[in-house]
């Protein structure tokens, strides 16, 4: 069985480990609607949380500052999820299950069309606006997550939001 | 929410939709299993957190995204079950059989170690025994395998790098426990841990192929579909629909659910529903407050409708049509149906069966290739039912697949045992062969349609002088009535078999047979090449209606389509036309308004109609346009009067 590697002295380990247990579950909401949103599939969203929190769990020694959790938990969900796609390609299928979560609020049809519109986006620049619309990372912290620069993460907003607004308007 | 300078305005309503995903998020993340250190000891709690987080994705993985559930219980049980697991210690080194906790004689299961070497394999389940020795104990079998499917397609992260699944319990998945184990060198497994992955679909399908149904499960009636267990499968109708116990089928019909969503669909039958649907014996499978789905048998054909809550309030019809019953499968894996290929006949001493596999899901019109896994073949005494698995071609879109080979190893000589295809639950008898050489055949002339009156029987049949005949004995009259085909039938030979306007094995001796036709003018002597085999009297087939209770509905030109000419052909509509259904109506192709009006179908030059498990219409490039049975709400043309000229498809125009 593996074991978790916590380097003595590090700032993860300035905190007791139960902290650390809240702490990641404090942010599991934000992984799980980001998860969503990236892969479009409830059961695979749910893996891809599980997944990181065990990868979570074992680097947990490798977070150097304890304040970027979140973004740290986002960086790892995010490059779990395009290994998944380069694994299998699920995210990309056109077949996958996607379920339609009502909201308690918003209006059935309409998120019914930002659903689909988001559908249509490619996954990269819907992780992208994932990343930073959902799950709030900055526009460095987005990159730093997916491994581009920041450049190509503006770009991918301007381009997801653009093509989101105009099938809105389509719609 | 961040922001940036250069960023553009979020749209309000996605604004909302986000604002909204991770409100839901909340409430789903508070029901969901989580890491909890609290029941750890004070020792070792993080690492009893990663036991309990990676059981956690087992759980998720084998519980959930395999062909079943839990026999005795829901999903949760089997979490909970499961995340009661004493941790795992480091297992560095591997440990002595004296090692293990003292919980009774281990029963020696089968042990496949597939291609690992036999001394390491031993080591890497030893390995993996640990700190799970209660949960093992029955293990009746256990499948090793290499992590990785080829060395050519491989991330290695050790030299040996393993997987070791034990099976406790039936097929359905409920006692599976997955491991990973790890070494420094290829014949030195030293870490085992719970696999974090999917079982690696090649290990996936020696489990289906050598793991015995669940004890716990009554046996059906007909043998399991895929070898994979029994009432305790979950089924559904199709990819992404619904899923839902195999129980449910033999449960009494009830309604269950939300009584608005009830009401709507007992409305929507007294609308009369969509055509072909039974008005009654519906019964809930899957309710919850965002959608129902209900399901109804006629003859042998299921229907499902799903309702889901409108915007206004009410219920509304989401979803409903005919329903193709199969075995859920993982999500990365979709079924291929088969049929014999005729060049290759099996016989009664056949231990390998050449198949001509069409993938069923989306795969771009790509042949499966290496995705087609080894065919999951379960033998009973009287029956050999084939699986065929397809790992999913991801970025697919969907013209039709083409046909490939696959030959399905059996362990013993076929005999007289049934070959059943197990694509579907249940699984689907397969009629025979065709042969490159077929056998002349009593057939009407062209444009000939003797009536419309029902005839069945057993269909019986024989060569003579190198002609086929075939015949109806009627149920207890021991009289045998000679049959005439509609023109375009022929026969194969070696075994004899009847075959449809396509070529396709439509009937053999021994089905049972429902046919449309008529007879011969009063008084009239067959001729010799009406009845070849002297049987004394004939009848004359328009259509075959059913055979062993499966609507089939072909005649004479059944799968033919009506072209206009591409002269006249003019601007395609932009607009969907209502929803249409592609059906069998008078011995031909055409399509059905949700009044229930046959509408004469006229397509593009160059469609055509194939036959298979449904008859799908498909347009030059192989896409399918239309299934028979199933709506269609992306046909665009123009309704005349009885007719409608189908000019598009989508957001495809033609020609």
């Amino acid at each position: 069985m593996d074991t978790v590697q916590v380097t003595e002295g590090s700032p993860a380990t300035a905190r007791t480990r139960d902290e650390i247990v809240d702490e990641l579950a404090a942010h599991g909401p934000v992984l799980l609607a980001t998860a969503r949103l990236i892969t479009l599939d409830l059961d695979e969203a749910q893996d891809l949380v599980q997944t990181t929190f065990e990868i979570a769990i074992r680097n947990i020694g490798s977070l150097r500052d304890p304040d970027a959790l979140r973004a740290w938990l986002l960086r790892v969900e995010v490059r779990e999820a395009f290994r998944l796609v380069r694994r299998l390609r699920r995210l990309v299928s056109l077949d996958g299950r996607v379920v339609e979560l009502a909201g308690p609020t918003t209006d059935l049809a309409q998120r019914a069309d930002v659903r689909a519109g988001l559908a249509k986006l490619p996954p990269r620049i819907r992780a992208a606006v994932a990343l930073h619309h959902l799950a709030g990372l900055s526009v460095a912290e987005t990159a730093s997550a997916m491994g581009v620069s920041e450049n190509t993460v503006r770009s991918q907003l301007k381009t997801g939001l653009a093509r989101l607004r105009e099938d809105l308007r389509d719609g | 929410m961040a922001e940036t300078p250069s960023e553009p305005t979020i749209d309000p309503r996605l604004r909302d939709y986000l604002d909204a995903e991770i409100r839901q998020a909340e409430v789903d993340f508070a029901g969901l299993p989580r890491p909890s250190g609290r029941r750890a000891s004070a020792t070792a709690p993080l690492a009893t957190l990663l036991a309990a987080a990676v059981v956690l994705v087992v759980v998720v993985v084998v519980g959930s995204q395999f062909l079943g559930r839990p026999n005795t219980g829901p999903a949760v049980q089997q979490s909970d079950r499961a995340s009661t697991l004493p941790a795992s210690a480091d297992t560095s080194v591997a440990p002595s059989p004296a090692s293990s906790p003292s919980v009774g004689p281990i029963a020696a299961p089968v042990v496949d170690c597939g291609r690992i070497a036999a001394a390491p394999c031993q080591g890497a389940i030893a390995l993996a025994r640990v700190g799970h020795e209660v949960e093992l104990h029955n293990a009746m079998l256990v499948v090793v395998d290499d992590a990785c499917a080829s060395s050519a397609d491989c991330l290695r992260s050790f030299p040996f790098d393993s997987v070791v699944v034990f099976v406790t319990a039936g097929a359905d998945t409920t006692g599976w426990y997955a491991f990973s184990v790890t070494g420094p060198t290829d014949l030195t497994p030293t870490k085992a841990a719970p696999l974090a992955r999917d079982i690696p679909s090649y290990i996936l399908t020696r489990l289906i192929a050598l793991t015995p149904p669940s004890p716990s499960v009554e046996p059906t009636a007909t043998p399991s579909s895929s070898g994979a267990g029994g009432a305790g499968q979950m089924l559904t109708c199709g990819e992404g629909g619904p899923e839902f116990k195999a129980s449910v089928l033999d449960a009494p019909a009830e309604l269950t659910g939300p009584d608005p969503a009830i009401q709507a669909l007992h409305a929507h039958l007294a609308s009369g529903g969509y055509p072909g649907m039974p008005a009654d014996g519906w019964r809930t499978v899957v309710a919850s407050d965002t959608s129902v789905t209900f399901l109804a048998r006629a003859a042998a054909t299921w229907w499902s409708i799903t309702m889901a809550p409108d915007a206004a309030g009410g219920w509304q019809v989401l979803e409903e049509g005919e329903c193709r019953l199969a075995v859920r499968l993982p999500q990365t894996m979709s079924y291929a149906e088969w049929r014999l290929d005729p060049k290759h006949p099996p016989t009664p001493g056949t231990l390998s069966v050449t198949l001509l596999a069409t993938e069923l899901a989306c795969a771009s019109g790509k042949a499966p290739g290496s995705r087609m896994q080894t065919p999951v073949v379960v033998e009973t005494d009287t029956s050999v039912t084939i699986t065929l698995l397809v790992r999913k071609q991801g970025n697919a879109d969907c013209p039709s697949n083409p046909e490939v080979p696959v030959v399905a190893q059996l362990r013993a000589p076929l005999g007289s045992r049934s070959l059943l295809d197990g694509s579907t639950y249940p699984a689907t008898a397969v009629s025979g062969q065709s042969t490159a050489e077929g056998l002349p055949l009593a057939t009407l002339a062209p444009g000939r349609t003797p009536g419309d009156a029902r005839f069945e029987g057993t269909l019986g049949g024989g060569a003579t002088s190198g002609t086929a005949c075939f015949w109806v004995s009627a149920p207890g009259l021991g009289v045998r009535t000679a049959l005439v085909w509609p023109n375009g039938f022929s026969a194969a030979a070696d075994p004899l078999a009847l075959l449809g306007p396509d070529g396709q094995v439509l009937a053999q001796p021994g089905d049972s047979v429902v046919l449309g036709g008529g007879g011969p003018p009063v008084g009239a002597t067959p001729a010799p090449a009406q009845d070849p085999c002297g049987l004394g009297s004939v009848f004359l087939v328009a259509s075959v209606v059913e055979v062993n209770g499966k609507a089939v509905n072909i005649g004479e030109g059944s799968l033919r389509l009506v072209a206009y000419a591409a002269s006249a052909a003019g601007s395609c509509p932009s607009g969907y036309l209502p929803s249409l259904m592609l059906v069998m109506s008078g011995g031909h192709l055409r399509l059905r308004t949700t009044d229930g009006t046959d509408l004469n179908a006229t397509w593009p030059p160059g469609f055509t109609a194939r036959a298979g498990n449904r008859i799908t219409v498909v347009d030059p490039t192989g896409r399918v346009v239309a299934t028979q049975g199933v709506g269609a709400g992306n046909l665009r043309g123009e309704v005349g009067t009885g007719s409608v000229a189908i000019c598009g498809a989508g957001s495809q125009s033609y020609p």
